[in-house]
């Protein structure tokens, strides 16, 4: 019957109209494509979630590491710090004392016993007023002697009312070399706002600048309990 | 009809026309091959969702590479003020395998012991030529020997880590925090009091907070060992408590060690924790306990008059050091320390109220505290305490207790008569530990005016800190000699038992030196300035000012005309009343 005899020409025809007017080789290139291009970015995208994650496991390590360090220096730091070793350098070098129960100011009228007068640096001394350092004399009013080095840092722990002052001999603020023997400290013991007060002439320049410096980087400040 | 060409006959199939069956057949076909097609891109689809929700989500919680070696196995000890006492830190250990040494063995044992002086050469050579396929070669290196050690390369050496205990102090409060031994474990101390909550892996990261006071621990520990060395004594032990709270803030026993390092220490003289486990007898520190017990129960008046002529009883005579030419009143018998006063204060007390008293100080049980190292009293046994026993042991003689238990007692006494076990956990600001009422509120402030008294006018002279009022007793007691009955009258155990201020109590100190052997041997010459110079460093520590207004001496007008003044009053405040 010729209903039945298609030609093979007017049977593509037939299935291209059916396809919208495209060939069926293009409809399996697109989905060739097409899956190509979502495993791409699948694969991208996983790939980089990969590398975040390595990231974040190196950082955990880093971290991990540095806490470690951290620990390790913090336990050096308190060896280092120990109240026995403190209490040696206290007993060999710094010299210093509890402060004294007369040392307590009742009022703060007090503290302006122990300035200087304004009149003249003739004034002697305050009776009461003991030094931080033992064994070391008062000396008299007329003799001052030349100041020395300032040991601040532990002064700041000695007494109530911190006289910058507590001097004493040269070369053991820095520690580890030889502690010279005590020398008699500067009478009298400077107040509390010894910080403007101008330095005497006696002092070889450099030491009168470290002083200064040392000032500078200590200033006195209130004992608390 | 249509002629049909045969070749287009032959070029098109014929319709198919299937019987019934055939066709249902067929149907069934297609449905099953339609069913596993679909099964098919089900999975793949499955498949498929599953990559996705990978990719966007994480997948199963992955091994972590590095196993992090917390070294926080054991959790730290800090004292009340957050300094550290004990923390767990990881150290590198030194180990050899000898199977996998490939460098030069004898080289590698030149290097090692270039590296690491302070091992025995001995102990490296055994550890690299030995059979077996592991073994330390040394413990706890430090970073920059390990560092050295790696750089040689050896892969026969390798460095382990190990969660190791530091005690930053050294020795300080090493008989309190104990130490760890090697497997990690505390023996000892703290460290074993509390092993449990030490190693719970919860609480880990939080302290556990001791009641010391770490600066008053190393002022108390200087002090004594400073007094040790200068009367040639065996030993020295000394406690700080805080009266109110029972707290300890400083426990002390000379001669220490070092934790980290204890070697094998067990059973040393220094080992032994002589401030709770060491039981002596404390002499006339006991006392103010009699005195106070025998006011409590209206035994006897304050103005009543004591003679100090011997007491005989028995094979025994109780007599006075120093016997006074007239009868002594009670604040007398304090402040003078009379043997004779005090046994008959004893006597009528009687043995239950004496028991029962002892008892509720405490000072029949245990050492009161959490350490391990608790010693038992000695007292005397129950069958044979006789009135010559009760009288002994009214002052001091014939009860041995340890320092711990005698700042307890102290505490009870001068605190206003409140009994509070002593503790070495820190008590959280305002909580109120519960305590039971040994003595009452004026018998302690009696006992407390005593006690000032006693500082300035009688033995304990040398113990007055200047400015902080404090009150206290000597005590000066022969040792017991050992395996005998009887006493060496050439070794003495001096005591100093004090609280301050003493208008307000709120530190006890106890200090003692055992067998002082050079110089002078009694209490108000050995102990009482040990006392002097610790309050002197820790009252300003602790808060306690001497001149606070308010703050005065205590108030013994009662007293008044009971004893005389001998020493020259300090200038301070009057009482306000």
């Amino acid at each position: 019957m010729a209903s039945l005899a298609r030609p093979a020409r007017a049977q593509r025809t037939v299935n291209a109209r059916a396809t919208g007017g495209r060939p069926a080789w293009i409809a399996a290139g697109l989905m060739i494509l097409g899956t190509l291009a979502v495993a791409t970015t699948s694969y991208s995208l996983s790939a980089r979630v990969a590398a975040e994650r390595r990231d974040v496991e190196r950082l955990e390590r880093q971290n991990r590491a540095l806490n470690a360090e951290i620990r390790a220096l913090n336990a050096e730091l308190k060896v280092r710090m120990r109240l026995p070793q403190l209490q040696r350098w206290n007993d060999e070098v710094l010299g210093l004392v509890p402060v004294s129960a007369r040392q307590f100011a009742r009022e703060p009228h007090q503290l302006l016993a122990y300035g200087r007068s304004l009149e003249g640096e003739g004034a002697p001394p305050a009776a009461h007023v003991r030094p931080a350092i033992r064994d070391v004399p008062v000396p008299p009013a007329d003799q001052p002697a030349p100041a020395r080095l300032i040991a601040v840092a532990a002064a700041e722990e000695a007494s109530a009312l911190p006289p910058p002052s507590t001097r004493k001999a040269a070369g053991t603020v820095a520690g580890g070399r030889e502690p010279a023997p005590v020398h008699p400290a500067v009478s009298p013991p400077a107040p509390v706002l010894a910080a403007t007060e101008p330095l005497r002439p006696t002092l070889p320049p450099e030491t009168a600048d470290l002083l200064h410096q040392v000032e500078l980087a200590f200033p006195a400040r209130r004992p608390g309990p | 009809m249509n002629a049909l060409n045969p070749v287009a006959r032959a070029a098109v199939p014929p319709r198919i026309r299937l019987p019934g069956h055939r066709r249902t057949a067929l149907a069934q076909a297609r449905q099953r091959l339609a069913i596993g097609i679909l099964l098919i891109v089900a999975l793949i689809g499955l498949l498929a969702l599953r990559l996705v929700e990978l990719a966007l989500f994480d997948g199963p919680p992955r091994h972590r590479s590095a196993p992090a070696a917390s070294p926080f196995l054991r959790a730290d000890i800090v004292d009340r003020n957050g300094t550290t006492l004990a923390s767990s830190f990881e150290a590198f250990a030194l180990a050899a395998r000898p199977r996998d040494i490939v460098g030069d063995r004898e080289r590698l044992l030149a290097e090692l012991v270039r590296i690491l002086p302070e091992r025995p050469p001995e102990a490296i050579r055994a550890a690299l030529w030995h059979d077996g396929r592991f073994r330390f070669v040394a413990r706890r290196i430090l970073p920059d020997q390990a560092e050295a050690i790696r750089r040689l390369g050896e892969p026969g050496l390798t460095l382990e880590r190990e969660p190791e205990r530091l005690y930053p102090h050294v020795s300080l409060a090493a008989h309190l925090v104990g130490y760890t031994g090697i497997d990690g474990r505390g023996e000892g101390g703290i460290e074993r009091a509390f092993e449990a909550r030490l190693t719970d892996p919860a609480k880990r990261d939080e302290p556990v907070e001791l009641s010391i006071d770490l600066r008053v621990q190393q002022a108390l520990e200087s002090e004594l060992q400073a007094q040790m060395t200068l009367s040639e004594a065996s030993g020295a032990a000394g406690v700080v408590m805080d009266a109110t709270t029972g707290e300890v803030l400083a426990l002390a026993s000379l001669p220490a060690w070092d934790p980290n390092r204890p070697g094998g220490m067990v059973g040393m003289p220094s080992h032994m924790n002589r401030a709770t486990l060491g039981v002596y007898e404390l002499g006339s520190t006991f006392k103010a306990f009699t005195i106070a017990m025998a006011l409590e129960e209206g035994l006897v008046r304050l103005d009543e008059r004591f003679p100090t002529g011997g007491i005989a009883i028995g094979r025994h005579r109780i007599t006075d050091v120093r016997p006074k030419s007239h009868a002594l009143s009670v604040p007398e018998v304090l402040i003078h320390s009379s043997n004779v006063g005090t046994a008959r204060m004893a006597e009528r007390l009687g043995r239950q109220r004496q028991e029962a008293y002892l008892r509720a100080l405490g000072l029949m049980d245990r050492a009161p505290g959490e350490l391990p190292e608790a010693g038992r009293t000695l007292t005397p046994p129950p069958d044979n305490w006789g009135l010559s026993s009760v009288m002994t042991v009214g002052f001091g003689h014939g009860i041995a207790v340890s320092p711990l238990h005698l700042a307890n007692a102290y505490a009870t006494l001068v605190n206003g008569g409140i009994h509070r076990p002593a503790t070495f956990l820190k008590v959280p600001r305002g909580v109120e530990r519960p305590g039971n009422r040994v003595f009452s509120e004026e018998t302690s402030r009696l006992v407390n005016g005593m006690l000032r008294l006693a500082v300035l006018d009688g033995t304990g002279r040398r113990a007055d800190a200047e400015g902080y009022r404090v009150g206290g007793k000597t005590g000066t007691a022969e040792k017991v000699l050992e395996g005998r009955r009887g006493y060496d009258r050439r070794r003495n155990i001096t005591t100093f038992a004090g609280a301050f201020p003493m208008d307000n109590p709120r530190y006890v100190v106890i200090t003692m030196i055992d067998d002082p052997s050079a110089g002078q041997r009694s209490a108000g010459l050995v102990a009482a300035p040990v006392f002097r110079q610790v309050v002197n460093r820790i009252a300003p520590v602790l808060g306690v000012l001497p001149a606070a207004p308010g703050a005065s001496e205590p108030d013994v007008a009662a007293l008044d005309g009971l004893y005389q003044q001998r020493a020259p009053r300090p200038a301070t405040a009057p009482a306000q009343p």
